[in-house]
């Protein structure tokens, strides 16, 4: 596999604030590589500076060897001449052109006549399935066959690399499903490397060859969506990546417990200090009627239900215990929908596994975990 | 209002704005048309002897072409140095949001001002310039020139300068429309700015193009200042000077000056529908989504810059032309430095005729500003809200773009005519000049669009 874009130390200051800080990324040649953060965290301004249409104010930025930004060299490279496609969160399509024409552009301004004459407008547009539409105007299309065509536009012309700023955002909920699953097959079928920028932890996990988990113009942690998601190494990420349980625990004499008192396991994790915080996934949480249908060797707190809503294969509970608001999805088995049933108020009984739990220290700042820790949550949602 | 007693229906509230509309209407129309029609009526009187008599002109095709030279000319100057403002004042960097304004001044810096201004520095003999540019090397063999200020280019290019301010605005509100994200696909497909400028900005811009065009064409075709000042001495001349000297110099000929005015008001009407025609379908120029049109990386000094220079040229020169000769004794190529002083000023003032005219103006503005805004108003809601009353808009879009269409000079005539007679005398009090004035609301509902 060669390196197909190099990025280096790169910072991006919007006057005095450091919007991009200190950014080293390495894109293997046909990678999809996934920026994921929470809004206003530096996802776009860092595609914006591999694109072109931002300076950045230091650092480099190469494309195979070739440097398109080098910040002590004076090099910075016109978007232009990039050799790059991008796909709009606003689609961005020409309104005053037809579809065959903005899929066209790419080739004809880059004089790719080689291509045009061999249909590649066409069996573009057939790619994302909008070959019968290549006579219509932008406004004539849905919102869906606009983000194809954008799609077609920003592919065409096979560039360097792909850059997708939140293309899918503006898309409803099973469209974007959709779109995405296309997305993915296309990527498969034409090798293109890409940069997705999102802050939807799904798409992230369904696309990416590799995650970059940002925050505040850092990258938190980078790894496959397996690895992200296994072994979140802060508990910044493990909160972006769904753990949205956060529980509080402290060191007694005997082993790490809850703020009531229940012993918890934490494994190998290897933490300083007297404060720690669990972190846990909703469906790695289980609610149960008593005490006595909790397995062995599970951390069984009480707790009294809040809300217990109807989700077709589950229910998405509420339980507060001791002052914490937990979430959990309890699968409808056997047992029946009896949870949904409850009424507000009455006591149950959670549990979970402690090897299915995440621990950090408190103040999310230095982490240690050990390998053995990722290999213990195979069994992650699979039921208790 | 019915809301005082009962919460009108759905319906009800309908029927009466629609007929508040068309009272509106018939009132606007009345107004409007009036002066028209008599204008018409006159130079077809006595088997269309106004006709005869302006056709009877030696040199009536010569007017014809003048009118048209002048107005396309000045047309192709005001859509080129327009367009590159309105593009420059979108790409300003930060700070300078002011310079977007300079642009706009000279709608404001009355037409006389700015034209004597420019007579004052390139007259081809005593003009400041001129003398300046004499100066230089492959000039100074020169006795006069090398400008001539009177001659039809010049006259044109002046034109051309003051009907910038109005493309500049039409073109600067569709550039605000376009989103950044636009530029930049095309940037990022390969197209360099220019690449981006002809292909994606320029026909983005047709309608605002189409409308401040339109707009500056109409305005080109009755332009009056420069003709008349500048065009006299040359043999300059074109109809609105033509209808201007048959009302005002004997014998006067009203009917001559109605006839005349006739392919003004055609073309006009013709302006306004082609306008229509060729923004059809709007939703192939409407971007939506995204961010506005600036991203930082686009701005640049040069746009500054361009401003600037414009300013320079269209504001600065012609006021400095102005300051120097009212402050001089008298005209002449070289400045008479030690004598400059305010006794211009001081014997002006001296007059109380002065005074008088400027309050005359003053009144005459404010009157005419009161009743511009409130039909003005009404105009504007029809065109953008009344969407429920499709026949009404059609009929009032046309009504208000008339008087566009429709040179001042006609208007004035006609309004004379008009409103000296019963059953509106309007003549020889302040409120004539208002209501010719008034002309000024036609033009503010397209300036919402
Ligand atoms: N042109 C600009 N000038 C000043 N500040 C900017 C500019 N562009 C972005 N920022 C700031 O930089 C920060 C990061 O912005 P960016 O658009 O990269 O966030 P993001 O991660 O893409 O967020 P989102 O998910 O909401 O799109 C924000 O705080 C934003 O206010
Ligand atoms: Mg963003």
């Amino acid at each position: 596999m060669t390196t197909q874009v190099q990025v280096s130390a790169l910072t991006k200051r919007f006057g005095r604030n450091t919007v991009v800080d200190d950014l080293h990324l390495q894109i293997e040649q046909g990678e999809f590589l996934v920026l994921l953060g929470p809004s206003g965290c530096g996802k776009t301004t860092t595609l914006r500076c591999l694109g072109g249409l931002e300076t950045p104010s230091s650092g480099t930025i190469s494309f195979r060897d070739r440097p398109v930004f080098d910040a002590d060299r004076k090099v910075d490279i016109a978007p232009n001449h990039r050799n790059i496609g991008m796909v709009f969160q606003s689609y961005a399509l020409w309104p005053h052109m037809t579809v065959r024409q903005n899929i066209r552009y790419p080739l004809k301004v880059r004089r790719m006549k080689k291509a045009m004459a061999e249909g590649a407008v066409e069996s573009m547009a057939d790619m994302v399935h909008c070959g019968e539409l290549l006579d219509r105007l932008p406004s004539q299309l849905s919102g869906g066959q606009q983000q194809r065509v954008a799609l077609a536009r920003g592919l065409v012309h096979r560039p360097e690399l792909v850059l997708f700023d939140e293309p899918l955002s503006n898309l409803d909920a099973r469209l974007r499903d959709l779109v995405r699953t296309e997305i993915h097959q296309l990527h498969q079928r034409l090798g293109f490397t890409a940069v997705f920028v999102t802050h939807d932890q799904s798409e992230a996990l369904a696309l990416g060859d590799r995650l970059a988990i940002m925050n505040q113009g850092r990258i938190e942690q980078m790894g496959t969506p397996w690895e992200v998601f296994q072994a979140p190494v802060s508990e910044y990420v493990a909160a972006f990546i769904g753990m949205a349980n956060r529980l509080p625990l402290v060191r007694s004499h005997v082993g790490w417990q809850t703020t009531t008192g229940e012993p918890v396991d934490i494994g190998s994790a290897r933490i300083g200090g007297d404060q720690a915080v669990a972190r846990l996934r909703p469906d790695d949480i289980a609610v149960h009627r008593d005490s006595t249908t909790v397995p062995a060797g599970h951390v069984r707190l009480p707790a009294t239900l809040v809300t217990a809503e109807y989700g077709g294969r589950h229910y998405d509970v509420t339980v507060e215990y001791a002052g914490h608001t937990l979430y959990l999805k309890s699968s409808i088995g056997a047992d029946g929908t009896w949870v949904g049933d409850l009424a507000p108020g009455t006591n149950v009984t959670v549990s979970f596994a402690p090897s299915n739990a995440r621990y950090y220290s408190d103040g999310s700042t230095a982490v240690t975990t050990s390998a053995d820790a990722v290999t213990v949550g195979v069994g992650v949602g699979v039921g208790e | 209002m019915a809301t005082l007693f009962t919460a009108p229906t759905f319906t009800q509230r309908t029927w009466m704005s629609r007929i508040g509309y068309t009272a509106f209407l018939l009132a606007v129309g009345y107004l409007i048309v009036l002066p028209l029609v008599r204008l018409q009526s006159m130079a077809f009187a006595g088997n269309a002897q106004g006709y005869r008599s302006a056709l009877d002109l030696t040199d009536a095709g010569e007017v014809l072409w003048m009118t048209a030279a002048l107005a396309l000319g000045s047309l192709v100057i005001a859509l080129v140095f327009g367009t590159v403002l309105a593009f420059a004042a979108s790409r300003l960097p930060p700070g300078y949001g002011l310079l977007r304004a300079i642009p706009v001044l000279p709608i404001v810096m009355p037409a006389v001002a700015n034209v004597v201004g420019w007579a004052f520095l390139l007259s081809p003999g005593p003009g400041y310039l001129n003398a300046l540019l004499r100066g230089l090397p492959w000039w100074n063999h020169l006795e006069s020139g090398p400008v001539d200020i009177y001659s039809a280019p010049w006259i044109v290019i002046i034109t051309g300068f003051g009907l910038t301010s109005f493309v500049y605005l039409f073109v600067s509100a569709g550039i605000q429309n376009i989103s950044a994200e636009h530029l930049e696909a095309a940037q990022i497909s390969g197209s360099s700015t220019l690449g981006v400028f002809f292909r994606v900005v320029l026909p983005l811009l047709r309608p605002a193009l189409v409308y401040g065009g339109g707009v500056a064409l109409l305005l080109g075709l009755g332009q009056f200042t420069a003709p008349l000042l500048l065009g006299l001495n040359s043999g300059v001349d074109v109809i609105t000077t033509e209808m201007y000297r048959r009302v005002t110099e004997s014998p006067i000929d009203y009917a001559a000056a109605a006839a005349m005015g006739s392919p003004l008001v055609l073309f006009g009407i013709a302006v306004v529908v082609v306008q229509k025609m060729l923004l059809g379908d709007q939703g192939r120029f409407v971007t939506h989504g995204g961010k506005a049109f600036v991203a930082s990386r686009t701005r640049s000094p040069w746009a500054a810059v361009t401003i600037l220079v414009y300013g320079f040229f269209a504001l600065l020169l012609p006021l400095i032309g102005l300051l120097i000769v009212a402050l001089s004794p008298y005209w002449s190529a070289s400045i008479l430095w030690g004598q400059l002083g305010m006794d211009n000023f001081s014997a002006l003032f001296d007059s109380s005729h002065l005074v008088q005219a400027i309050l005359t103006s003053l009144v005459a503005s404010s009157v005419a500003v009161a009743i511009c805004l409130p039909l003005g108003f009404v105009a504007a809601t029809l065109l953008v809200r009344g969407r429920r009353h499709r026949v009404l808009r059609a009929i009032g879009d046309l009504v208000t773009s008339l008087p566009l269409g429709i040179p001042a000079v006609i208007f004035g005539v006609g309004f004379l005519l008009t409103y000296t007679q019963p059953p509106l005398v309007l003549y020889g009090t302040k409120r004539s000049s208002s209501s010719s004035m008034s002309r000024l609301w036609f033009r503010s509902p397209h300036g919402c669009r």
